[in-house]
């Protein structure tokens, strides 16, 4: 080969380390977007649908990936992060949440995905205001038969006003009694 | 037989009306010696205020012990006078005029013994006023009281009724003989009772709304008696056939105790004349139909239970059937009703002697059996824990005996109070069956033919000819 | 016949005796239905207090807490690893002065298929259908809107029937003077504090809700080594054990939650996640645990224990 020729071999490995450099990334972890869609409020007791898209930096979507919904809460003196619902990535990267806001007030709602050997972890964030009161949880009641109550006064009424009615023929007797030996006497039995 | 007839009723009379002013030595004795259980008996008792019911043997896991078990036995008893009074007049059974009086008695005396029981039961007598500023109509104790106090108004009512023409005849009969205080009793307590016509017809109005209306009043004081069990979730109290359960036994185990206080008030007061040995057969028979009844419900509620052997139910067997409670069990189911019901049935048992004995044992077996219901129901563990224990203390001992006591000792007061027979009912009887001219005798009564069996001649008692 | 004689009297001297005794009685008859009605009892049938407290239900009513409790088992080893009586009843007798032998929460000992066996801490149920609310005749027993049943031991008659309805073996009968330390005299005594023990009356645990209004977890809960107890909220479905908090719901439905005895239809508010002690390294053939103890350093003169 004379050197003429390989100068072009030469020009020809320039693009090399060029085409080096941008193929890399693709073989590195690479970063990735998660984007949660919400409603910034939401009634009491009504649920909120929240969705988290999982992309890597080119926009294309991460199937099966477990993204986790948190929010930050307290209760009895004890804060931290109250798992609210745990969901994998369909093929478009995408997961439903169903929020149910029992909680007053400003919640933030934080979803994160741990990352695995592909990705590194990501996480996203949003605020709901949940607006509104009133009870929520109801205990079932037990079936209510009516009128028991009444049934049983009733009872007892007509058991002691027949009671009555006999006190009142004794008290008959009595007066009987009491004009039998004044005056005209009955019959002796 | 004119000559015969009133001789009869003037000698049922005086014979009925002599203890009132005659009082022996042995029944001073009686009386005596029942005074001092009960007062012991109220001795122990306030040894459990003063110190708690931990005197008891009762503790958390039986919590229920002897003062329940007597509590659900009185009240058994008292039905005796529903029945006999009640149910016999209503279905008018001419041979139960002689008794009727004592049923009521014991009536009335069993529901007052037995209606304490649940307060010497209770952890705060003091706080009995809280029934009624706070009571709740939901819960079955008071539906207890509702019933009872219902119940014993009514037997208080049905008791003073038929008694009125007889207070009458005391305070016109025992002039010099009664003291001063007795005679102001009669006098006040006869209401003027002339034997007037009128007088008679209110008298019959009023016993013939209470002889129809203590039948159910009684029926539903031992169902919800019973309901103290059944409305909660132990194993062998949840059935739904505790009610007529305990109507039955009640009515079973108050037969005997008629028969029994029945027995004894004869021979005290000589009234052998009046009533006679075909009373106890009859009422004998009423025992024996009631031991049956009584298998049946136990068979029924065994079978039923053990043919699942559901939840805790193996271990109640076990320890009813062959373990710490087999003999009581036992005693009662062919003690308490298999051996009556065979006295009963076999003729040649069937005697006056034969019938004591039966309810002698009735009464020791239904005993049994309320205490099974109770310290048994209570004994089957709710959690995995050993099966504790129940030894009753002397405390609960000497509160039962005094219990026994004072039942006795207020029918011993009765009885020399009031005349222990109905005497204006069987004097009436007399009469009418002079008016009819048939010669019937007390023997002779209008119960089923193959009920007359040709006894001894014991059996027949004194025959129409001889005064007694 | 029975004893009915007919009346002969002549028909004027009937008519006119009639009409003066019946205006008479009807004048009693009168008064006597007025008597009647003032039964004596009629004023407590007729009485709204039942035992179902009216739940707040106005426009803007706040919030109701309904308590409840989640005890883990696959973290409970009866306090067989630490040695000790299981934590969680000590604390309760300390901090209530639950007097000897009550055992407000008591840990019992259940078998397993198999022939292991699980520890089983077992506090008042909380039944929202409670038989021992149903039967109290005083309503000295009862529940409040948030669900919890308390006992007020000032009414309490001591008739013990809610002891025979309670199918959990949760309630303990001051028998005697048990013995208790002279500082549970000084308490001031509300249902929510039962201290002193008044006797002849009825306790069990009362669920600590004076605490949890108050942003702490109920003494048992607080004592557990491994935090196998859960203290809840059905309102806000939520529950901790004082080191994580837990969405109620999730955490009943995905650890296959049940309840004590649910077939007797008590509903009860206290949930269990079934297990054996796995969690803690348990070995559940490993029978045992410590006995526990009431550890008084003084009592109160007279006092005296009893065997449950």
């Amino acid at each position: 080969m004379s050197v003429r020729n390989m100068k072009w071999f030469w020009r020809a490995l320039v693009p090399l380390p060029l085409l080096l450099m941008t193929a890399t990334p693709a073989l590195a972890a690479s970063p990735l977007t998660l984007q949660m869609q919400a409603p910034s409020q939401v009634r009491l007791g009504e649920t909120a649908i929240i969705t988290a898209v999982l992309q890597d930096g080119k926009g294309a979507p991460v199937p099966r990936a477990t993204i986790v919904l948190r929010s930050q809460g307290s209760f009895l003196s004890t804060g931290g992060a109250v798992e609210q619902g745990r969901e994998v990535t369909n093929a478009q990267g995408k997961v439903v949440f169903v929020y149910e806001a029992r909680t007053e007030g400003t919640v933030t709602l934080n979803a994160y995905y741990a990352g695995d050997s592909r990705f590194d972890p990501a996480q996203s964030s949003t605020e709901i205001t949940v607006q509104g009161s009133g009870q929520l949880y109801q205990e079932t009641g037990a079936v209510q038969v009516p009128g028991v109550r009444w049934l049983l006064v009733g009872l007892l009424s007509g058991v002691w006003l027949i009671y009555m009615m006999v006190m009142v023929l004794l008290s008959l007797i009595a007066r009987e009694g009491s004009q039998a030996s004044r005056g005209a006497g009955g019959a002796r039995g | 037989m004119e000559k015969v007839t009133e001789s009869r009723r003037e000698a049922l009379e005086r014979t009925v009306l002599r203890p009132l002013v005659h009082t022996g030595k042995g029944y001073r004795l009686l009386v005596g010696f029942l005074l001092l259980v009960v007062l012991w008996g109220a001795y122990a008792y306030s040894t459990q205020i003063q110190n708690g019911l931990i005197v008891t043997g009762m503790r958390d896991r039986i919590s229920w012990g002897f003062y329940i078990v007597l509590f659900v036995f009185f009240i058994g008893i008292s039905h005796a006078g529903t029945l006999i009074s009640a149910i016999l007049r209503v279905v008018k059974a001419q041979w139960r005029t002689p008794v009727t009086r004592m049923a009521e008695f014991i009536t009335v005396v069993a529901l007052s013994v037995g209606g304490l029981m649940p307060m010497i039961d209770l952890g705060r007598p003091d706080r009995i006023p809280n029934l009624f500023l706070f009571g709740r109509w939901q819960s079955p104790i008071l539906w207890d009281l509702f019933s009872i106090t219902t119940y014993l108004t009514g037997s208080v009512i049905y008791l003073y009724l038929p008694l009125i023409p007889d207070l009458a005849l005391c305070r016109d009969r025992l002039g010099s003989e009664a003291a001063g205080w007795k005679k102001a009793f009669y006098r006040a307590a006869s209401l003027g009772w002339q034997g007037t016509d009128r007088q008679k017809k209110y008298l019959n109005i009023a016993l013939k709304c209470m002889m129809v209306l203590i039948i159910p009043v009684a029926v539903s004081v031992h169902t919800v008696v019973s309901w103290i069990f059944a409305m909660t979730l132990r194993e062998p109290w949840n059935s739904t056939v505790f009610g007529a359960y305990f109507v039955a036994g009640a009515i079973f185990s108050g037969i005997a105790a008629i028969i029994i206080v029945m027995a004894i008030l004869r021979r005290a007061f000589h009234l052998e004349a009046h009533i006679s040995n075909r009373h106890f057969i009859n009422l004998g028979y009423m025992l024996g139909a009631f031991s049956l009844i009584m298998l049946y419900f136990n068979a029924t509620e065994y079978l039923v239970t053990g043919y699942k052997m559901a939840g805790e139910a193996p271990v109640h067997f076990l320890q009813l059937f062959f373990r710490e409670y087999a003999p009581f069990f036992w005693f009662y189911i062919i003690g308490g009703m298999v051996i009556p019901g065979l006295i009963i049935l076999v003729p040649q048992t069937r005697t006056f002697a034969g019938v004591l004995v039966a309810s002698g044992l009735v009464l020791i077996g239904m005993w049994l059996e309320r205490f099974i219901i109770v310290v048994a129901g209570l004994r089957v563990p709710l959690m995995p824990y050993e099966p504790a224990s129940y030894f009753p203390s002397w405390v609960e001992w000497s509160v039962m005996a005094g219990a026994f006591a004072m039942f006795c000792l207020v029918i011993a007061i009765f009885a020399k109070l009031v005349p222990v027979i109905a005497v204006w009912e069987v004097a009436e009887q007399y009469e009418e069956h002079k008016a009819k001219e048939v010669e019937l005798t007390p023997e002779q009564v209008t119960w089923p033919r193959w009920g007359r069996a040709a006894g001894p001649a014991s059996e027949q008692g004194p025959t129409a000819g001889g005064t007694t | 016949m029975d004893s009915e004689i007919r009346a002969e009297t002549p028909k004027e001297e009937l008519s006119s005796q009639r009409n003066g005794s019946r205006r008479w009685f009807l004048k009693l008859v009168g008064s006597a239905g007025v008597a009647a009605a003032l039964v004596p009892f009629l004023p407590s049938l007729v009485d709204k207090a039942s035992a179902k407290p009216e739940v707040q239900n106005g426009a803007k009513a706040a919030r109701v807490r309904k308590w409840v409790m989640v005890i883990d088992l696959r973290r409970c080893d009866g306090c067989q690893g630490i040695d000790m009586p299981p934590q969680c009843t000590q604390a309760c007798i300390q901090g209530h002065y639950a007097p000897e032998p009550m055992q407000w929460m008591e840990t019992y000992e259940h078998e397993l298929q198999g022939g292991g066996t699980q520890f089983v801490p077992t506090p008042c149920q909380q039944c929202q259908n409670a038989p021992c609310v149903n039967v109290c005749p005083v309503g000295a027993t009862f529940a409040t809107p948030e669900g919890v049943v308390l006992i007020d031991q000032e009414r309490c008659i001591g008739c013990r029937i809610c002891m025979a309805a309670c199918p959990y073996d949760r309630r303990f009968f001051n028998w005697g003077d048990a013995p208790v330390p002279p500082e549970s005299r000084l308490a001031h005594y509300d249902p929510e504090h039962q201290s002193p023990a008044k006797r002849g009356t009825v306790m069990k645990c009362d669920f600590c809700p004076d605490m949890a209004r108050a942003g702490k977890l109920p003494y048992c809960a607080q004592a557990c080594p491994s935090n196998a107890i859960y203290y809840g909220d059905m309102e806000e479905d939520i529950a901790t054990n004082g080191e994580e908090l837990v969405k109620l719901s999730h955490f009943l439905a995905n650890n296959k939650a049940y309840r004590l005895k649910d077939h007797l239809g008590t509903k009860p508010r206290v949930y269990y996640i079934p297990g054996h002690g796995e969690a803690v390294a348990r070995n559940p053939y490993h029978h045992g645990r410590k006995a526990t103890t009431w550890p008084w350093q003084e009592k109160l003169k007279g006092a005296q224990t009893w065997k449950r």
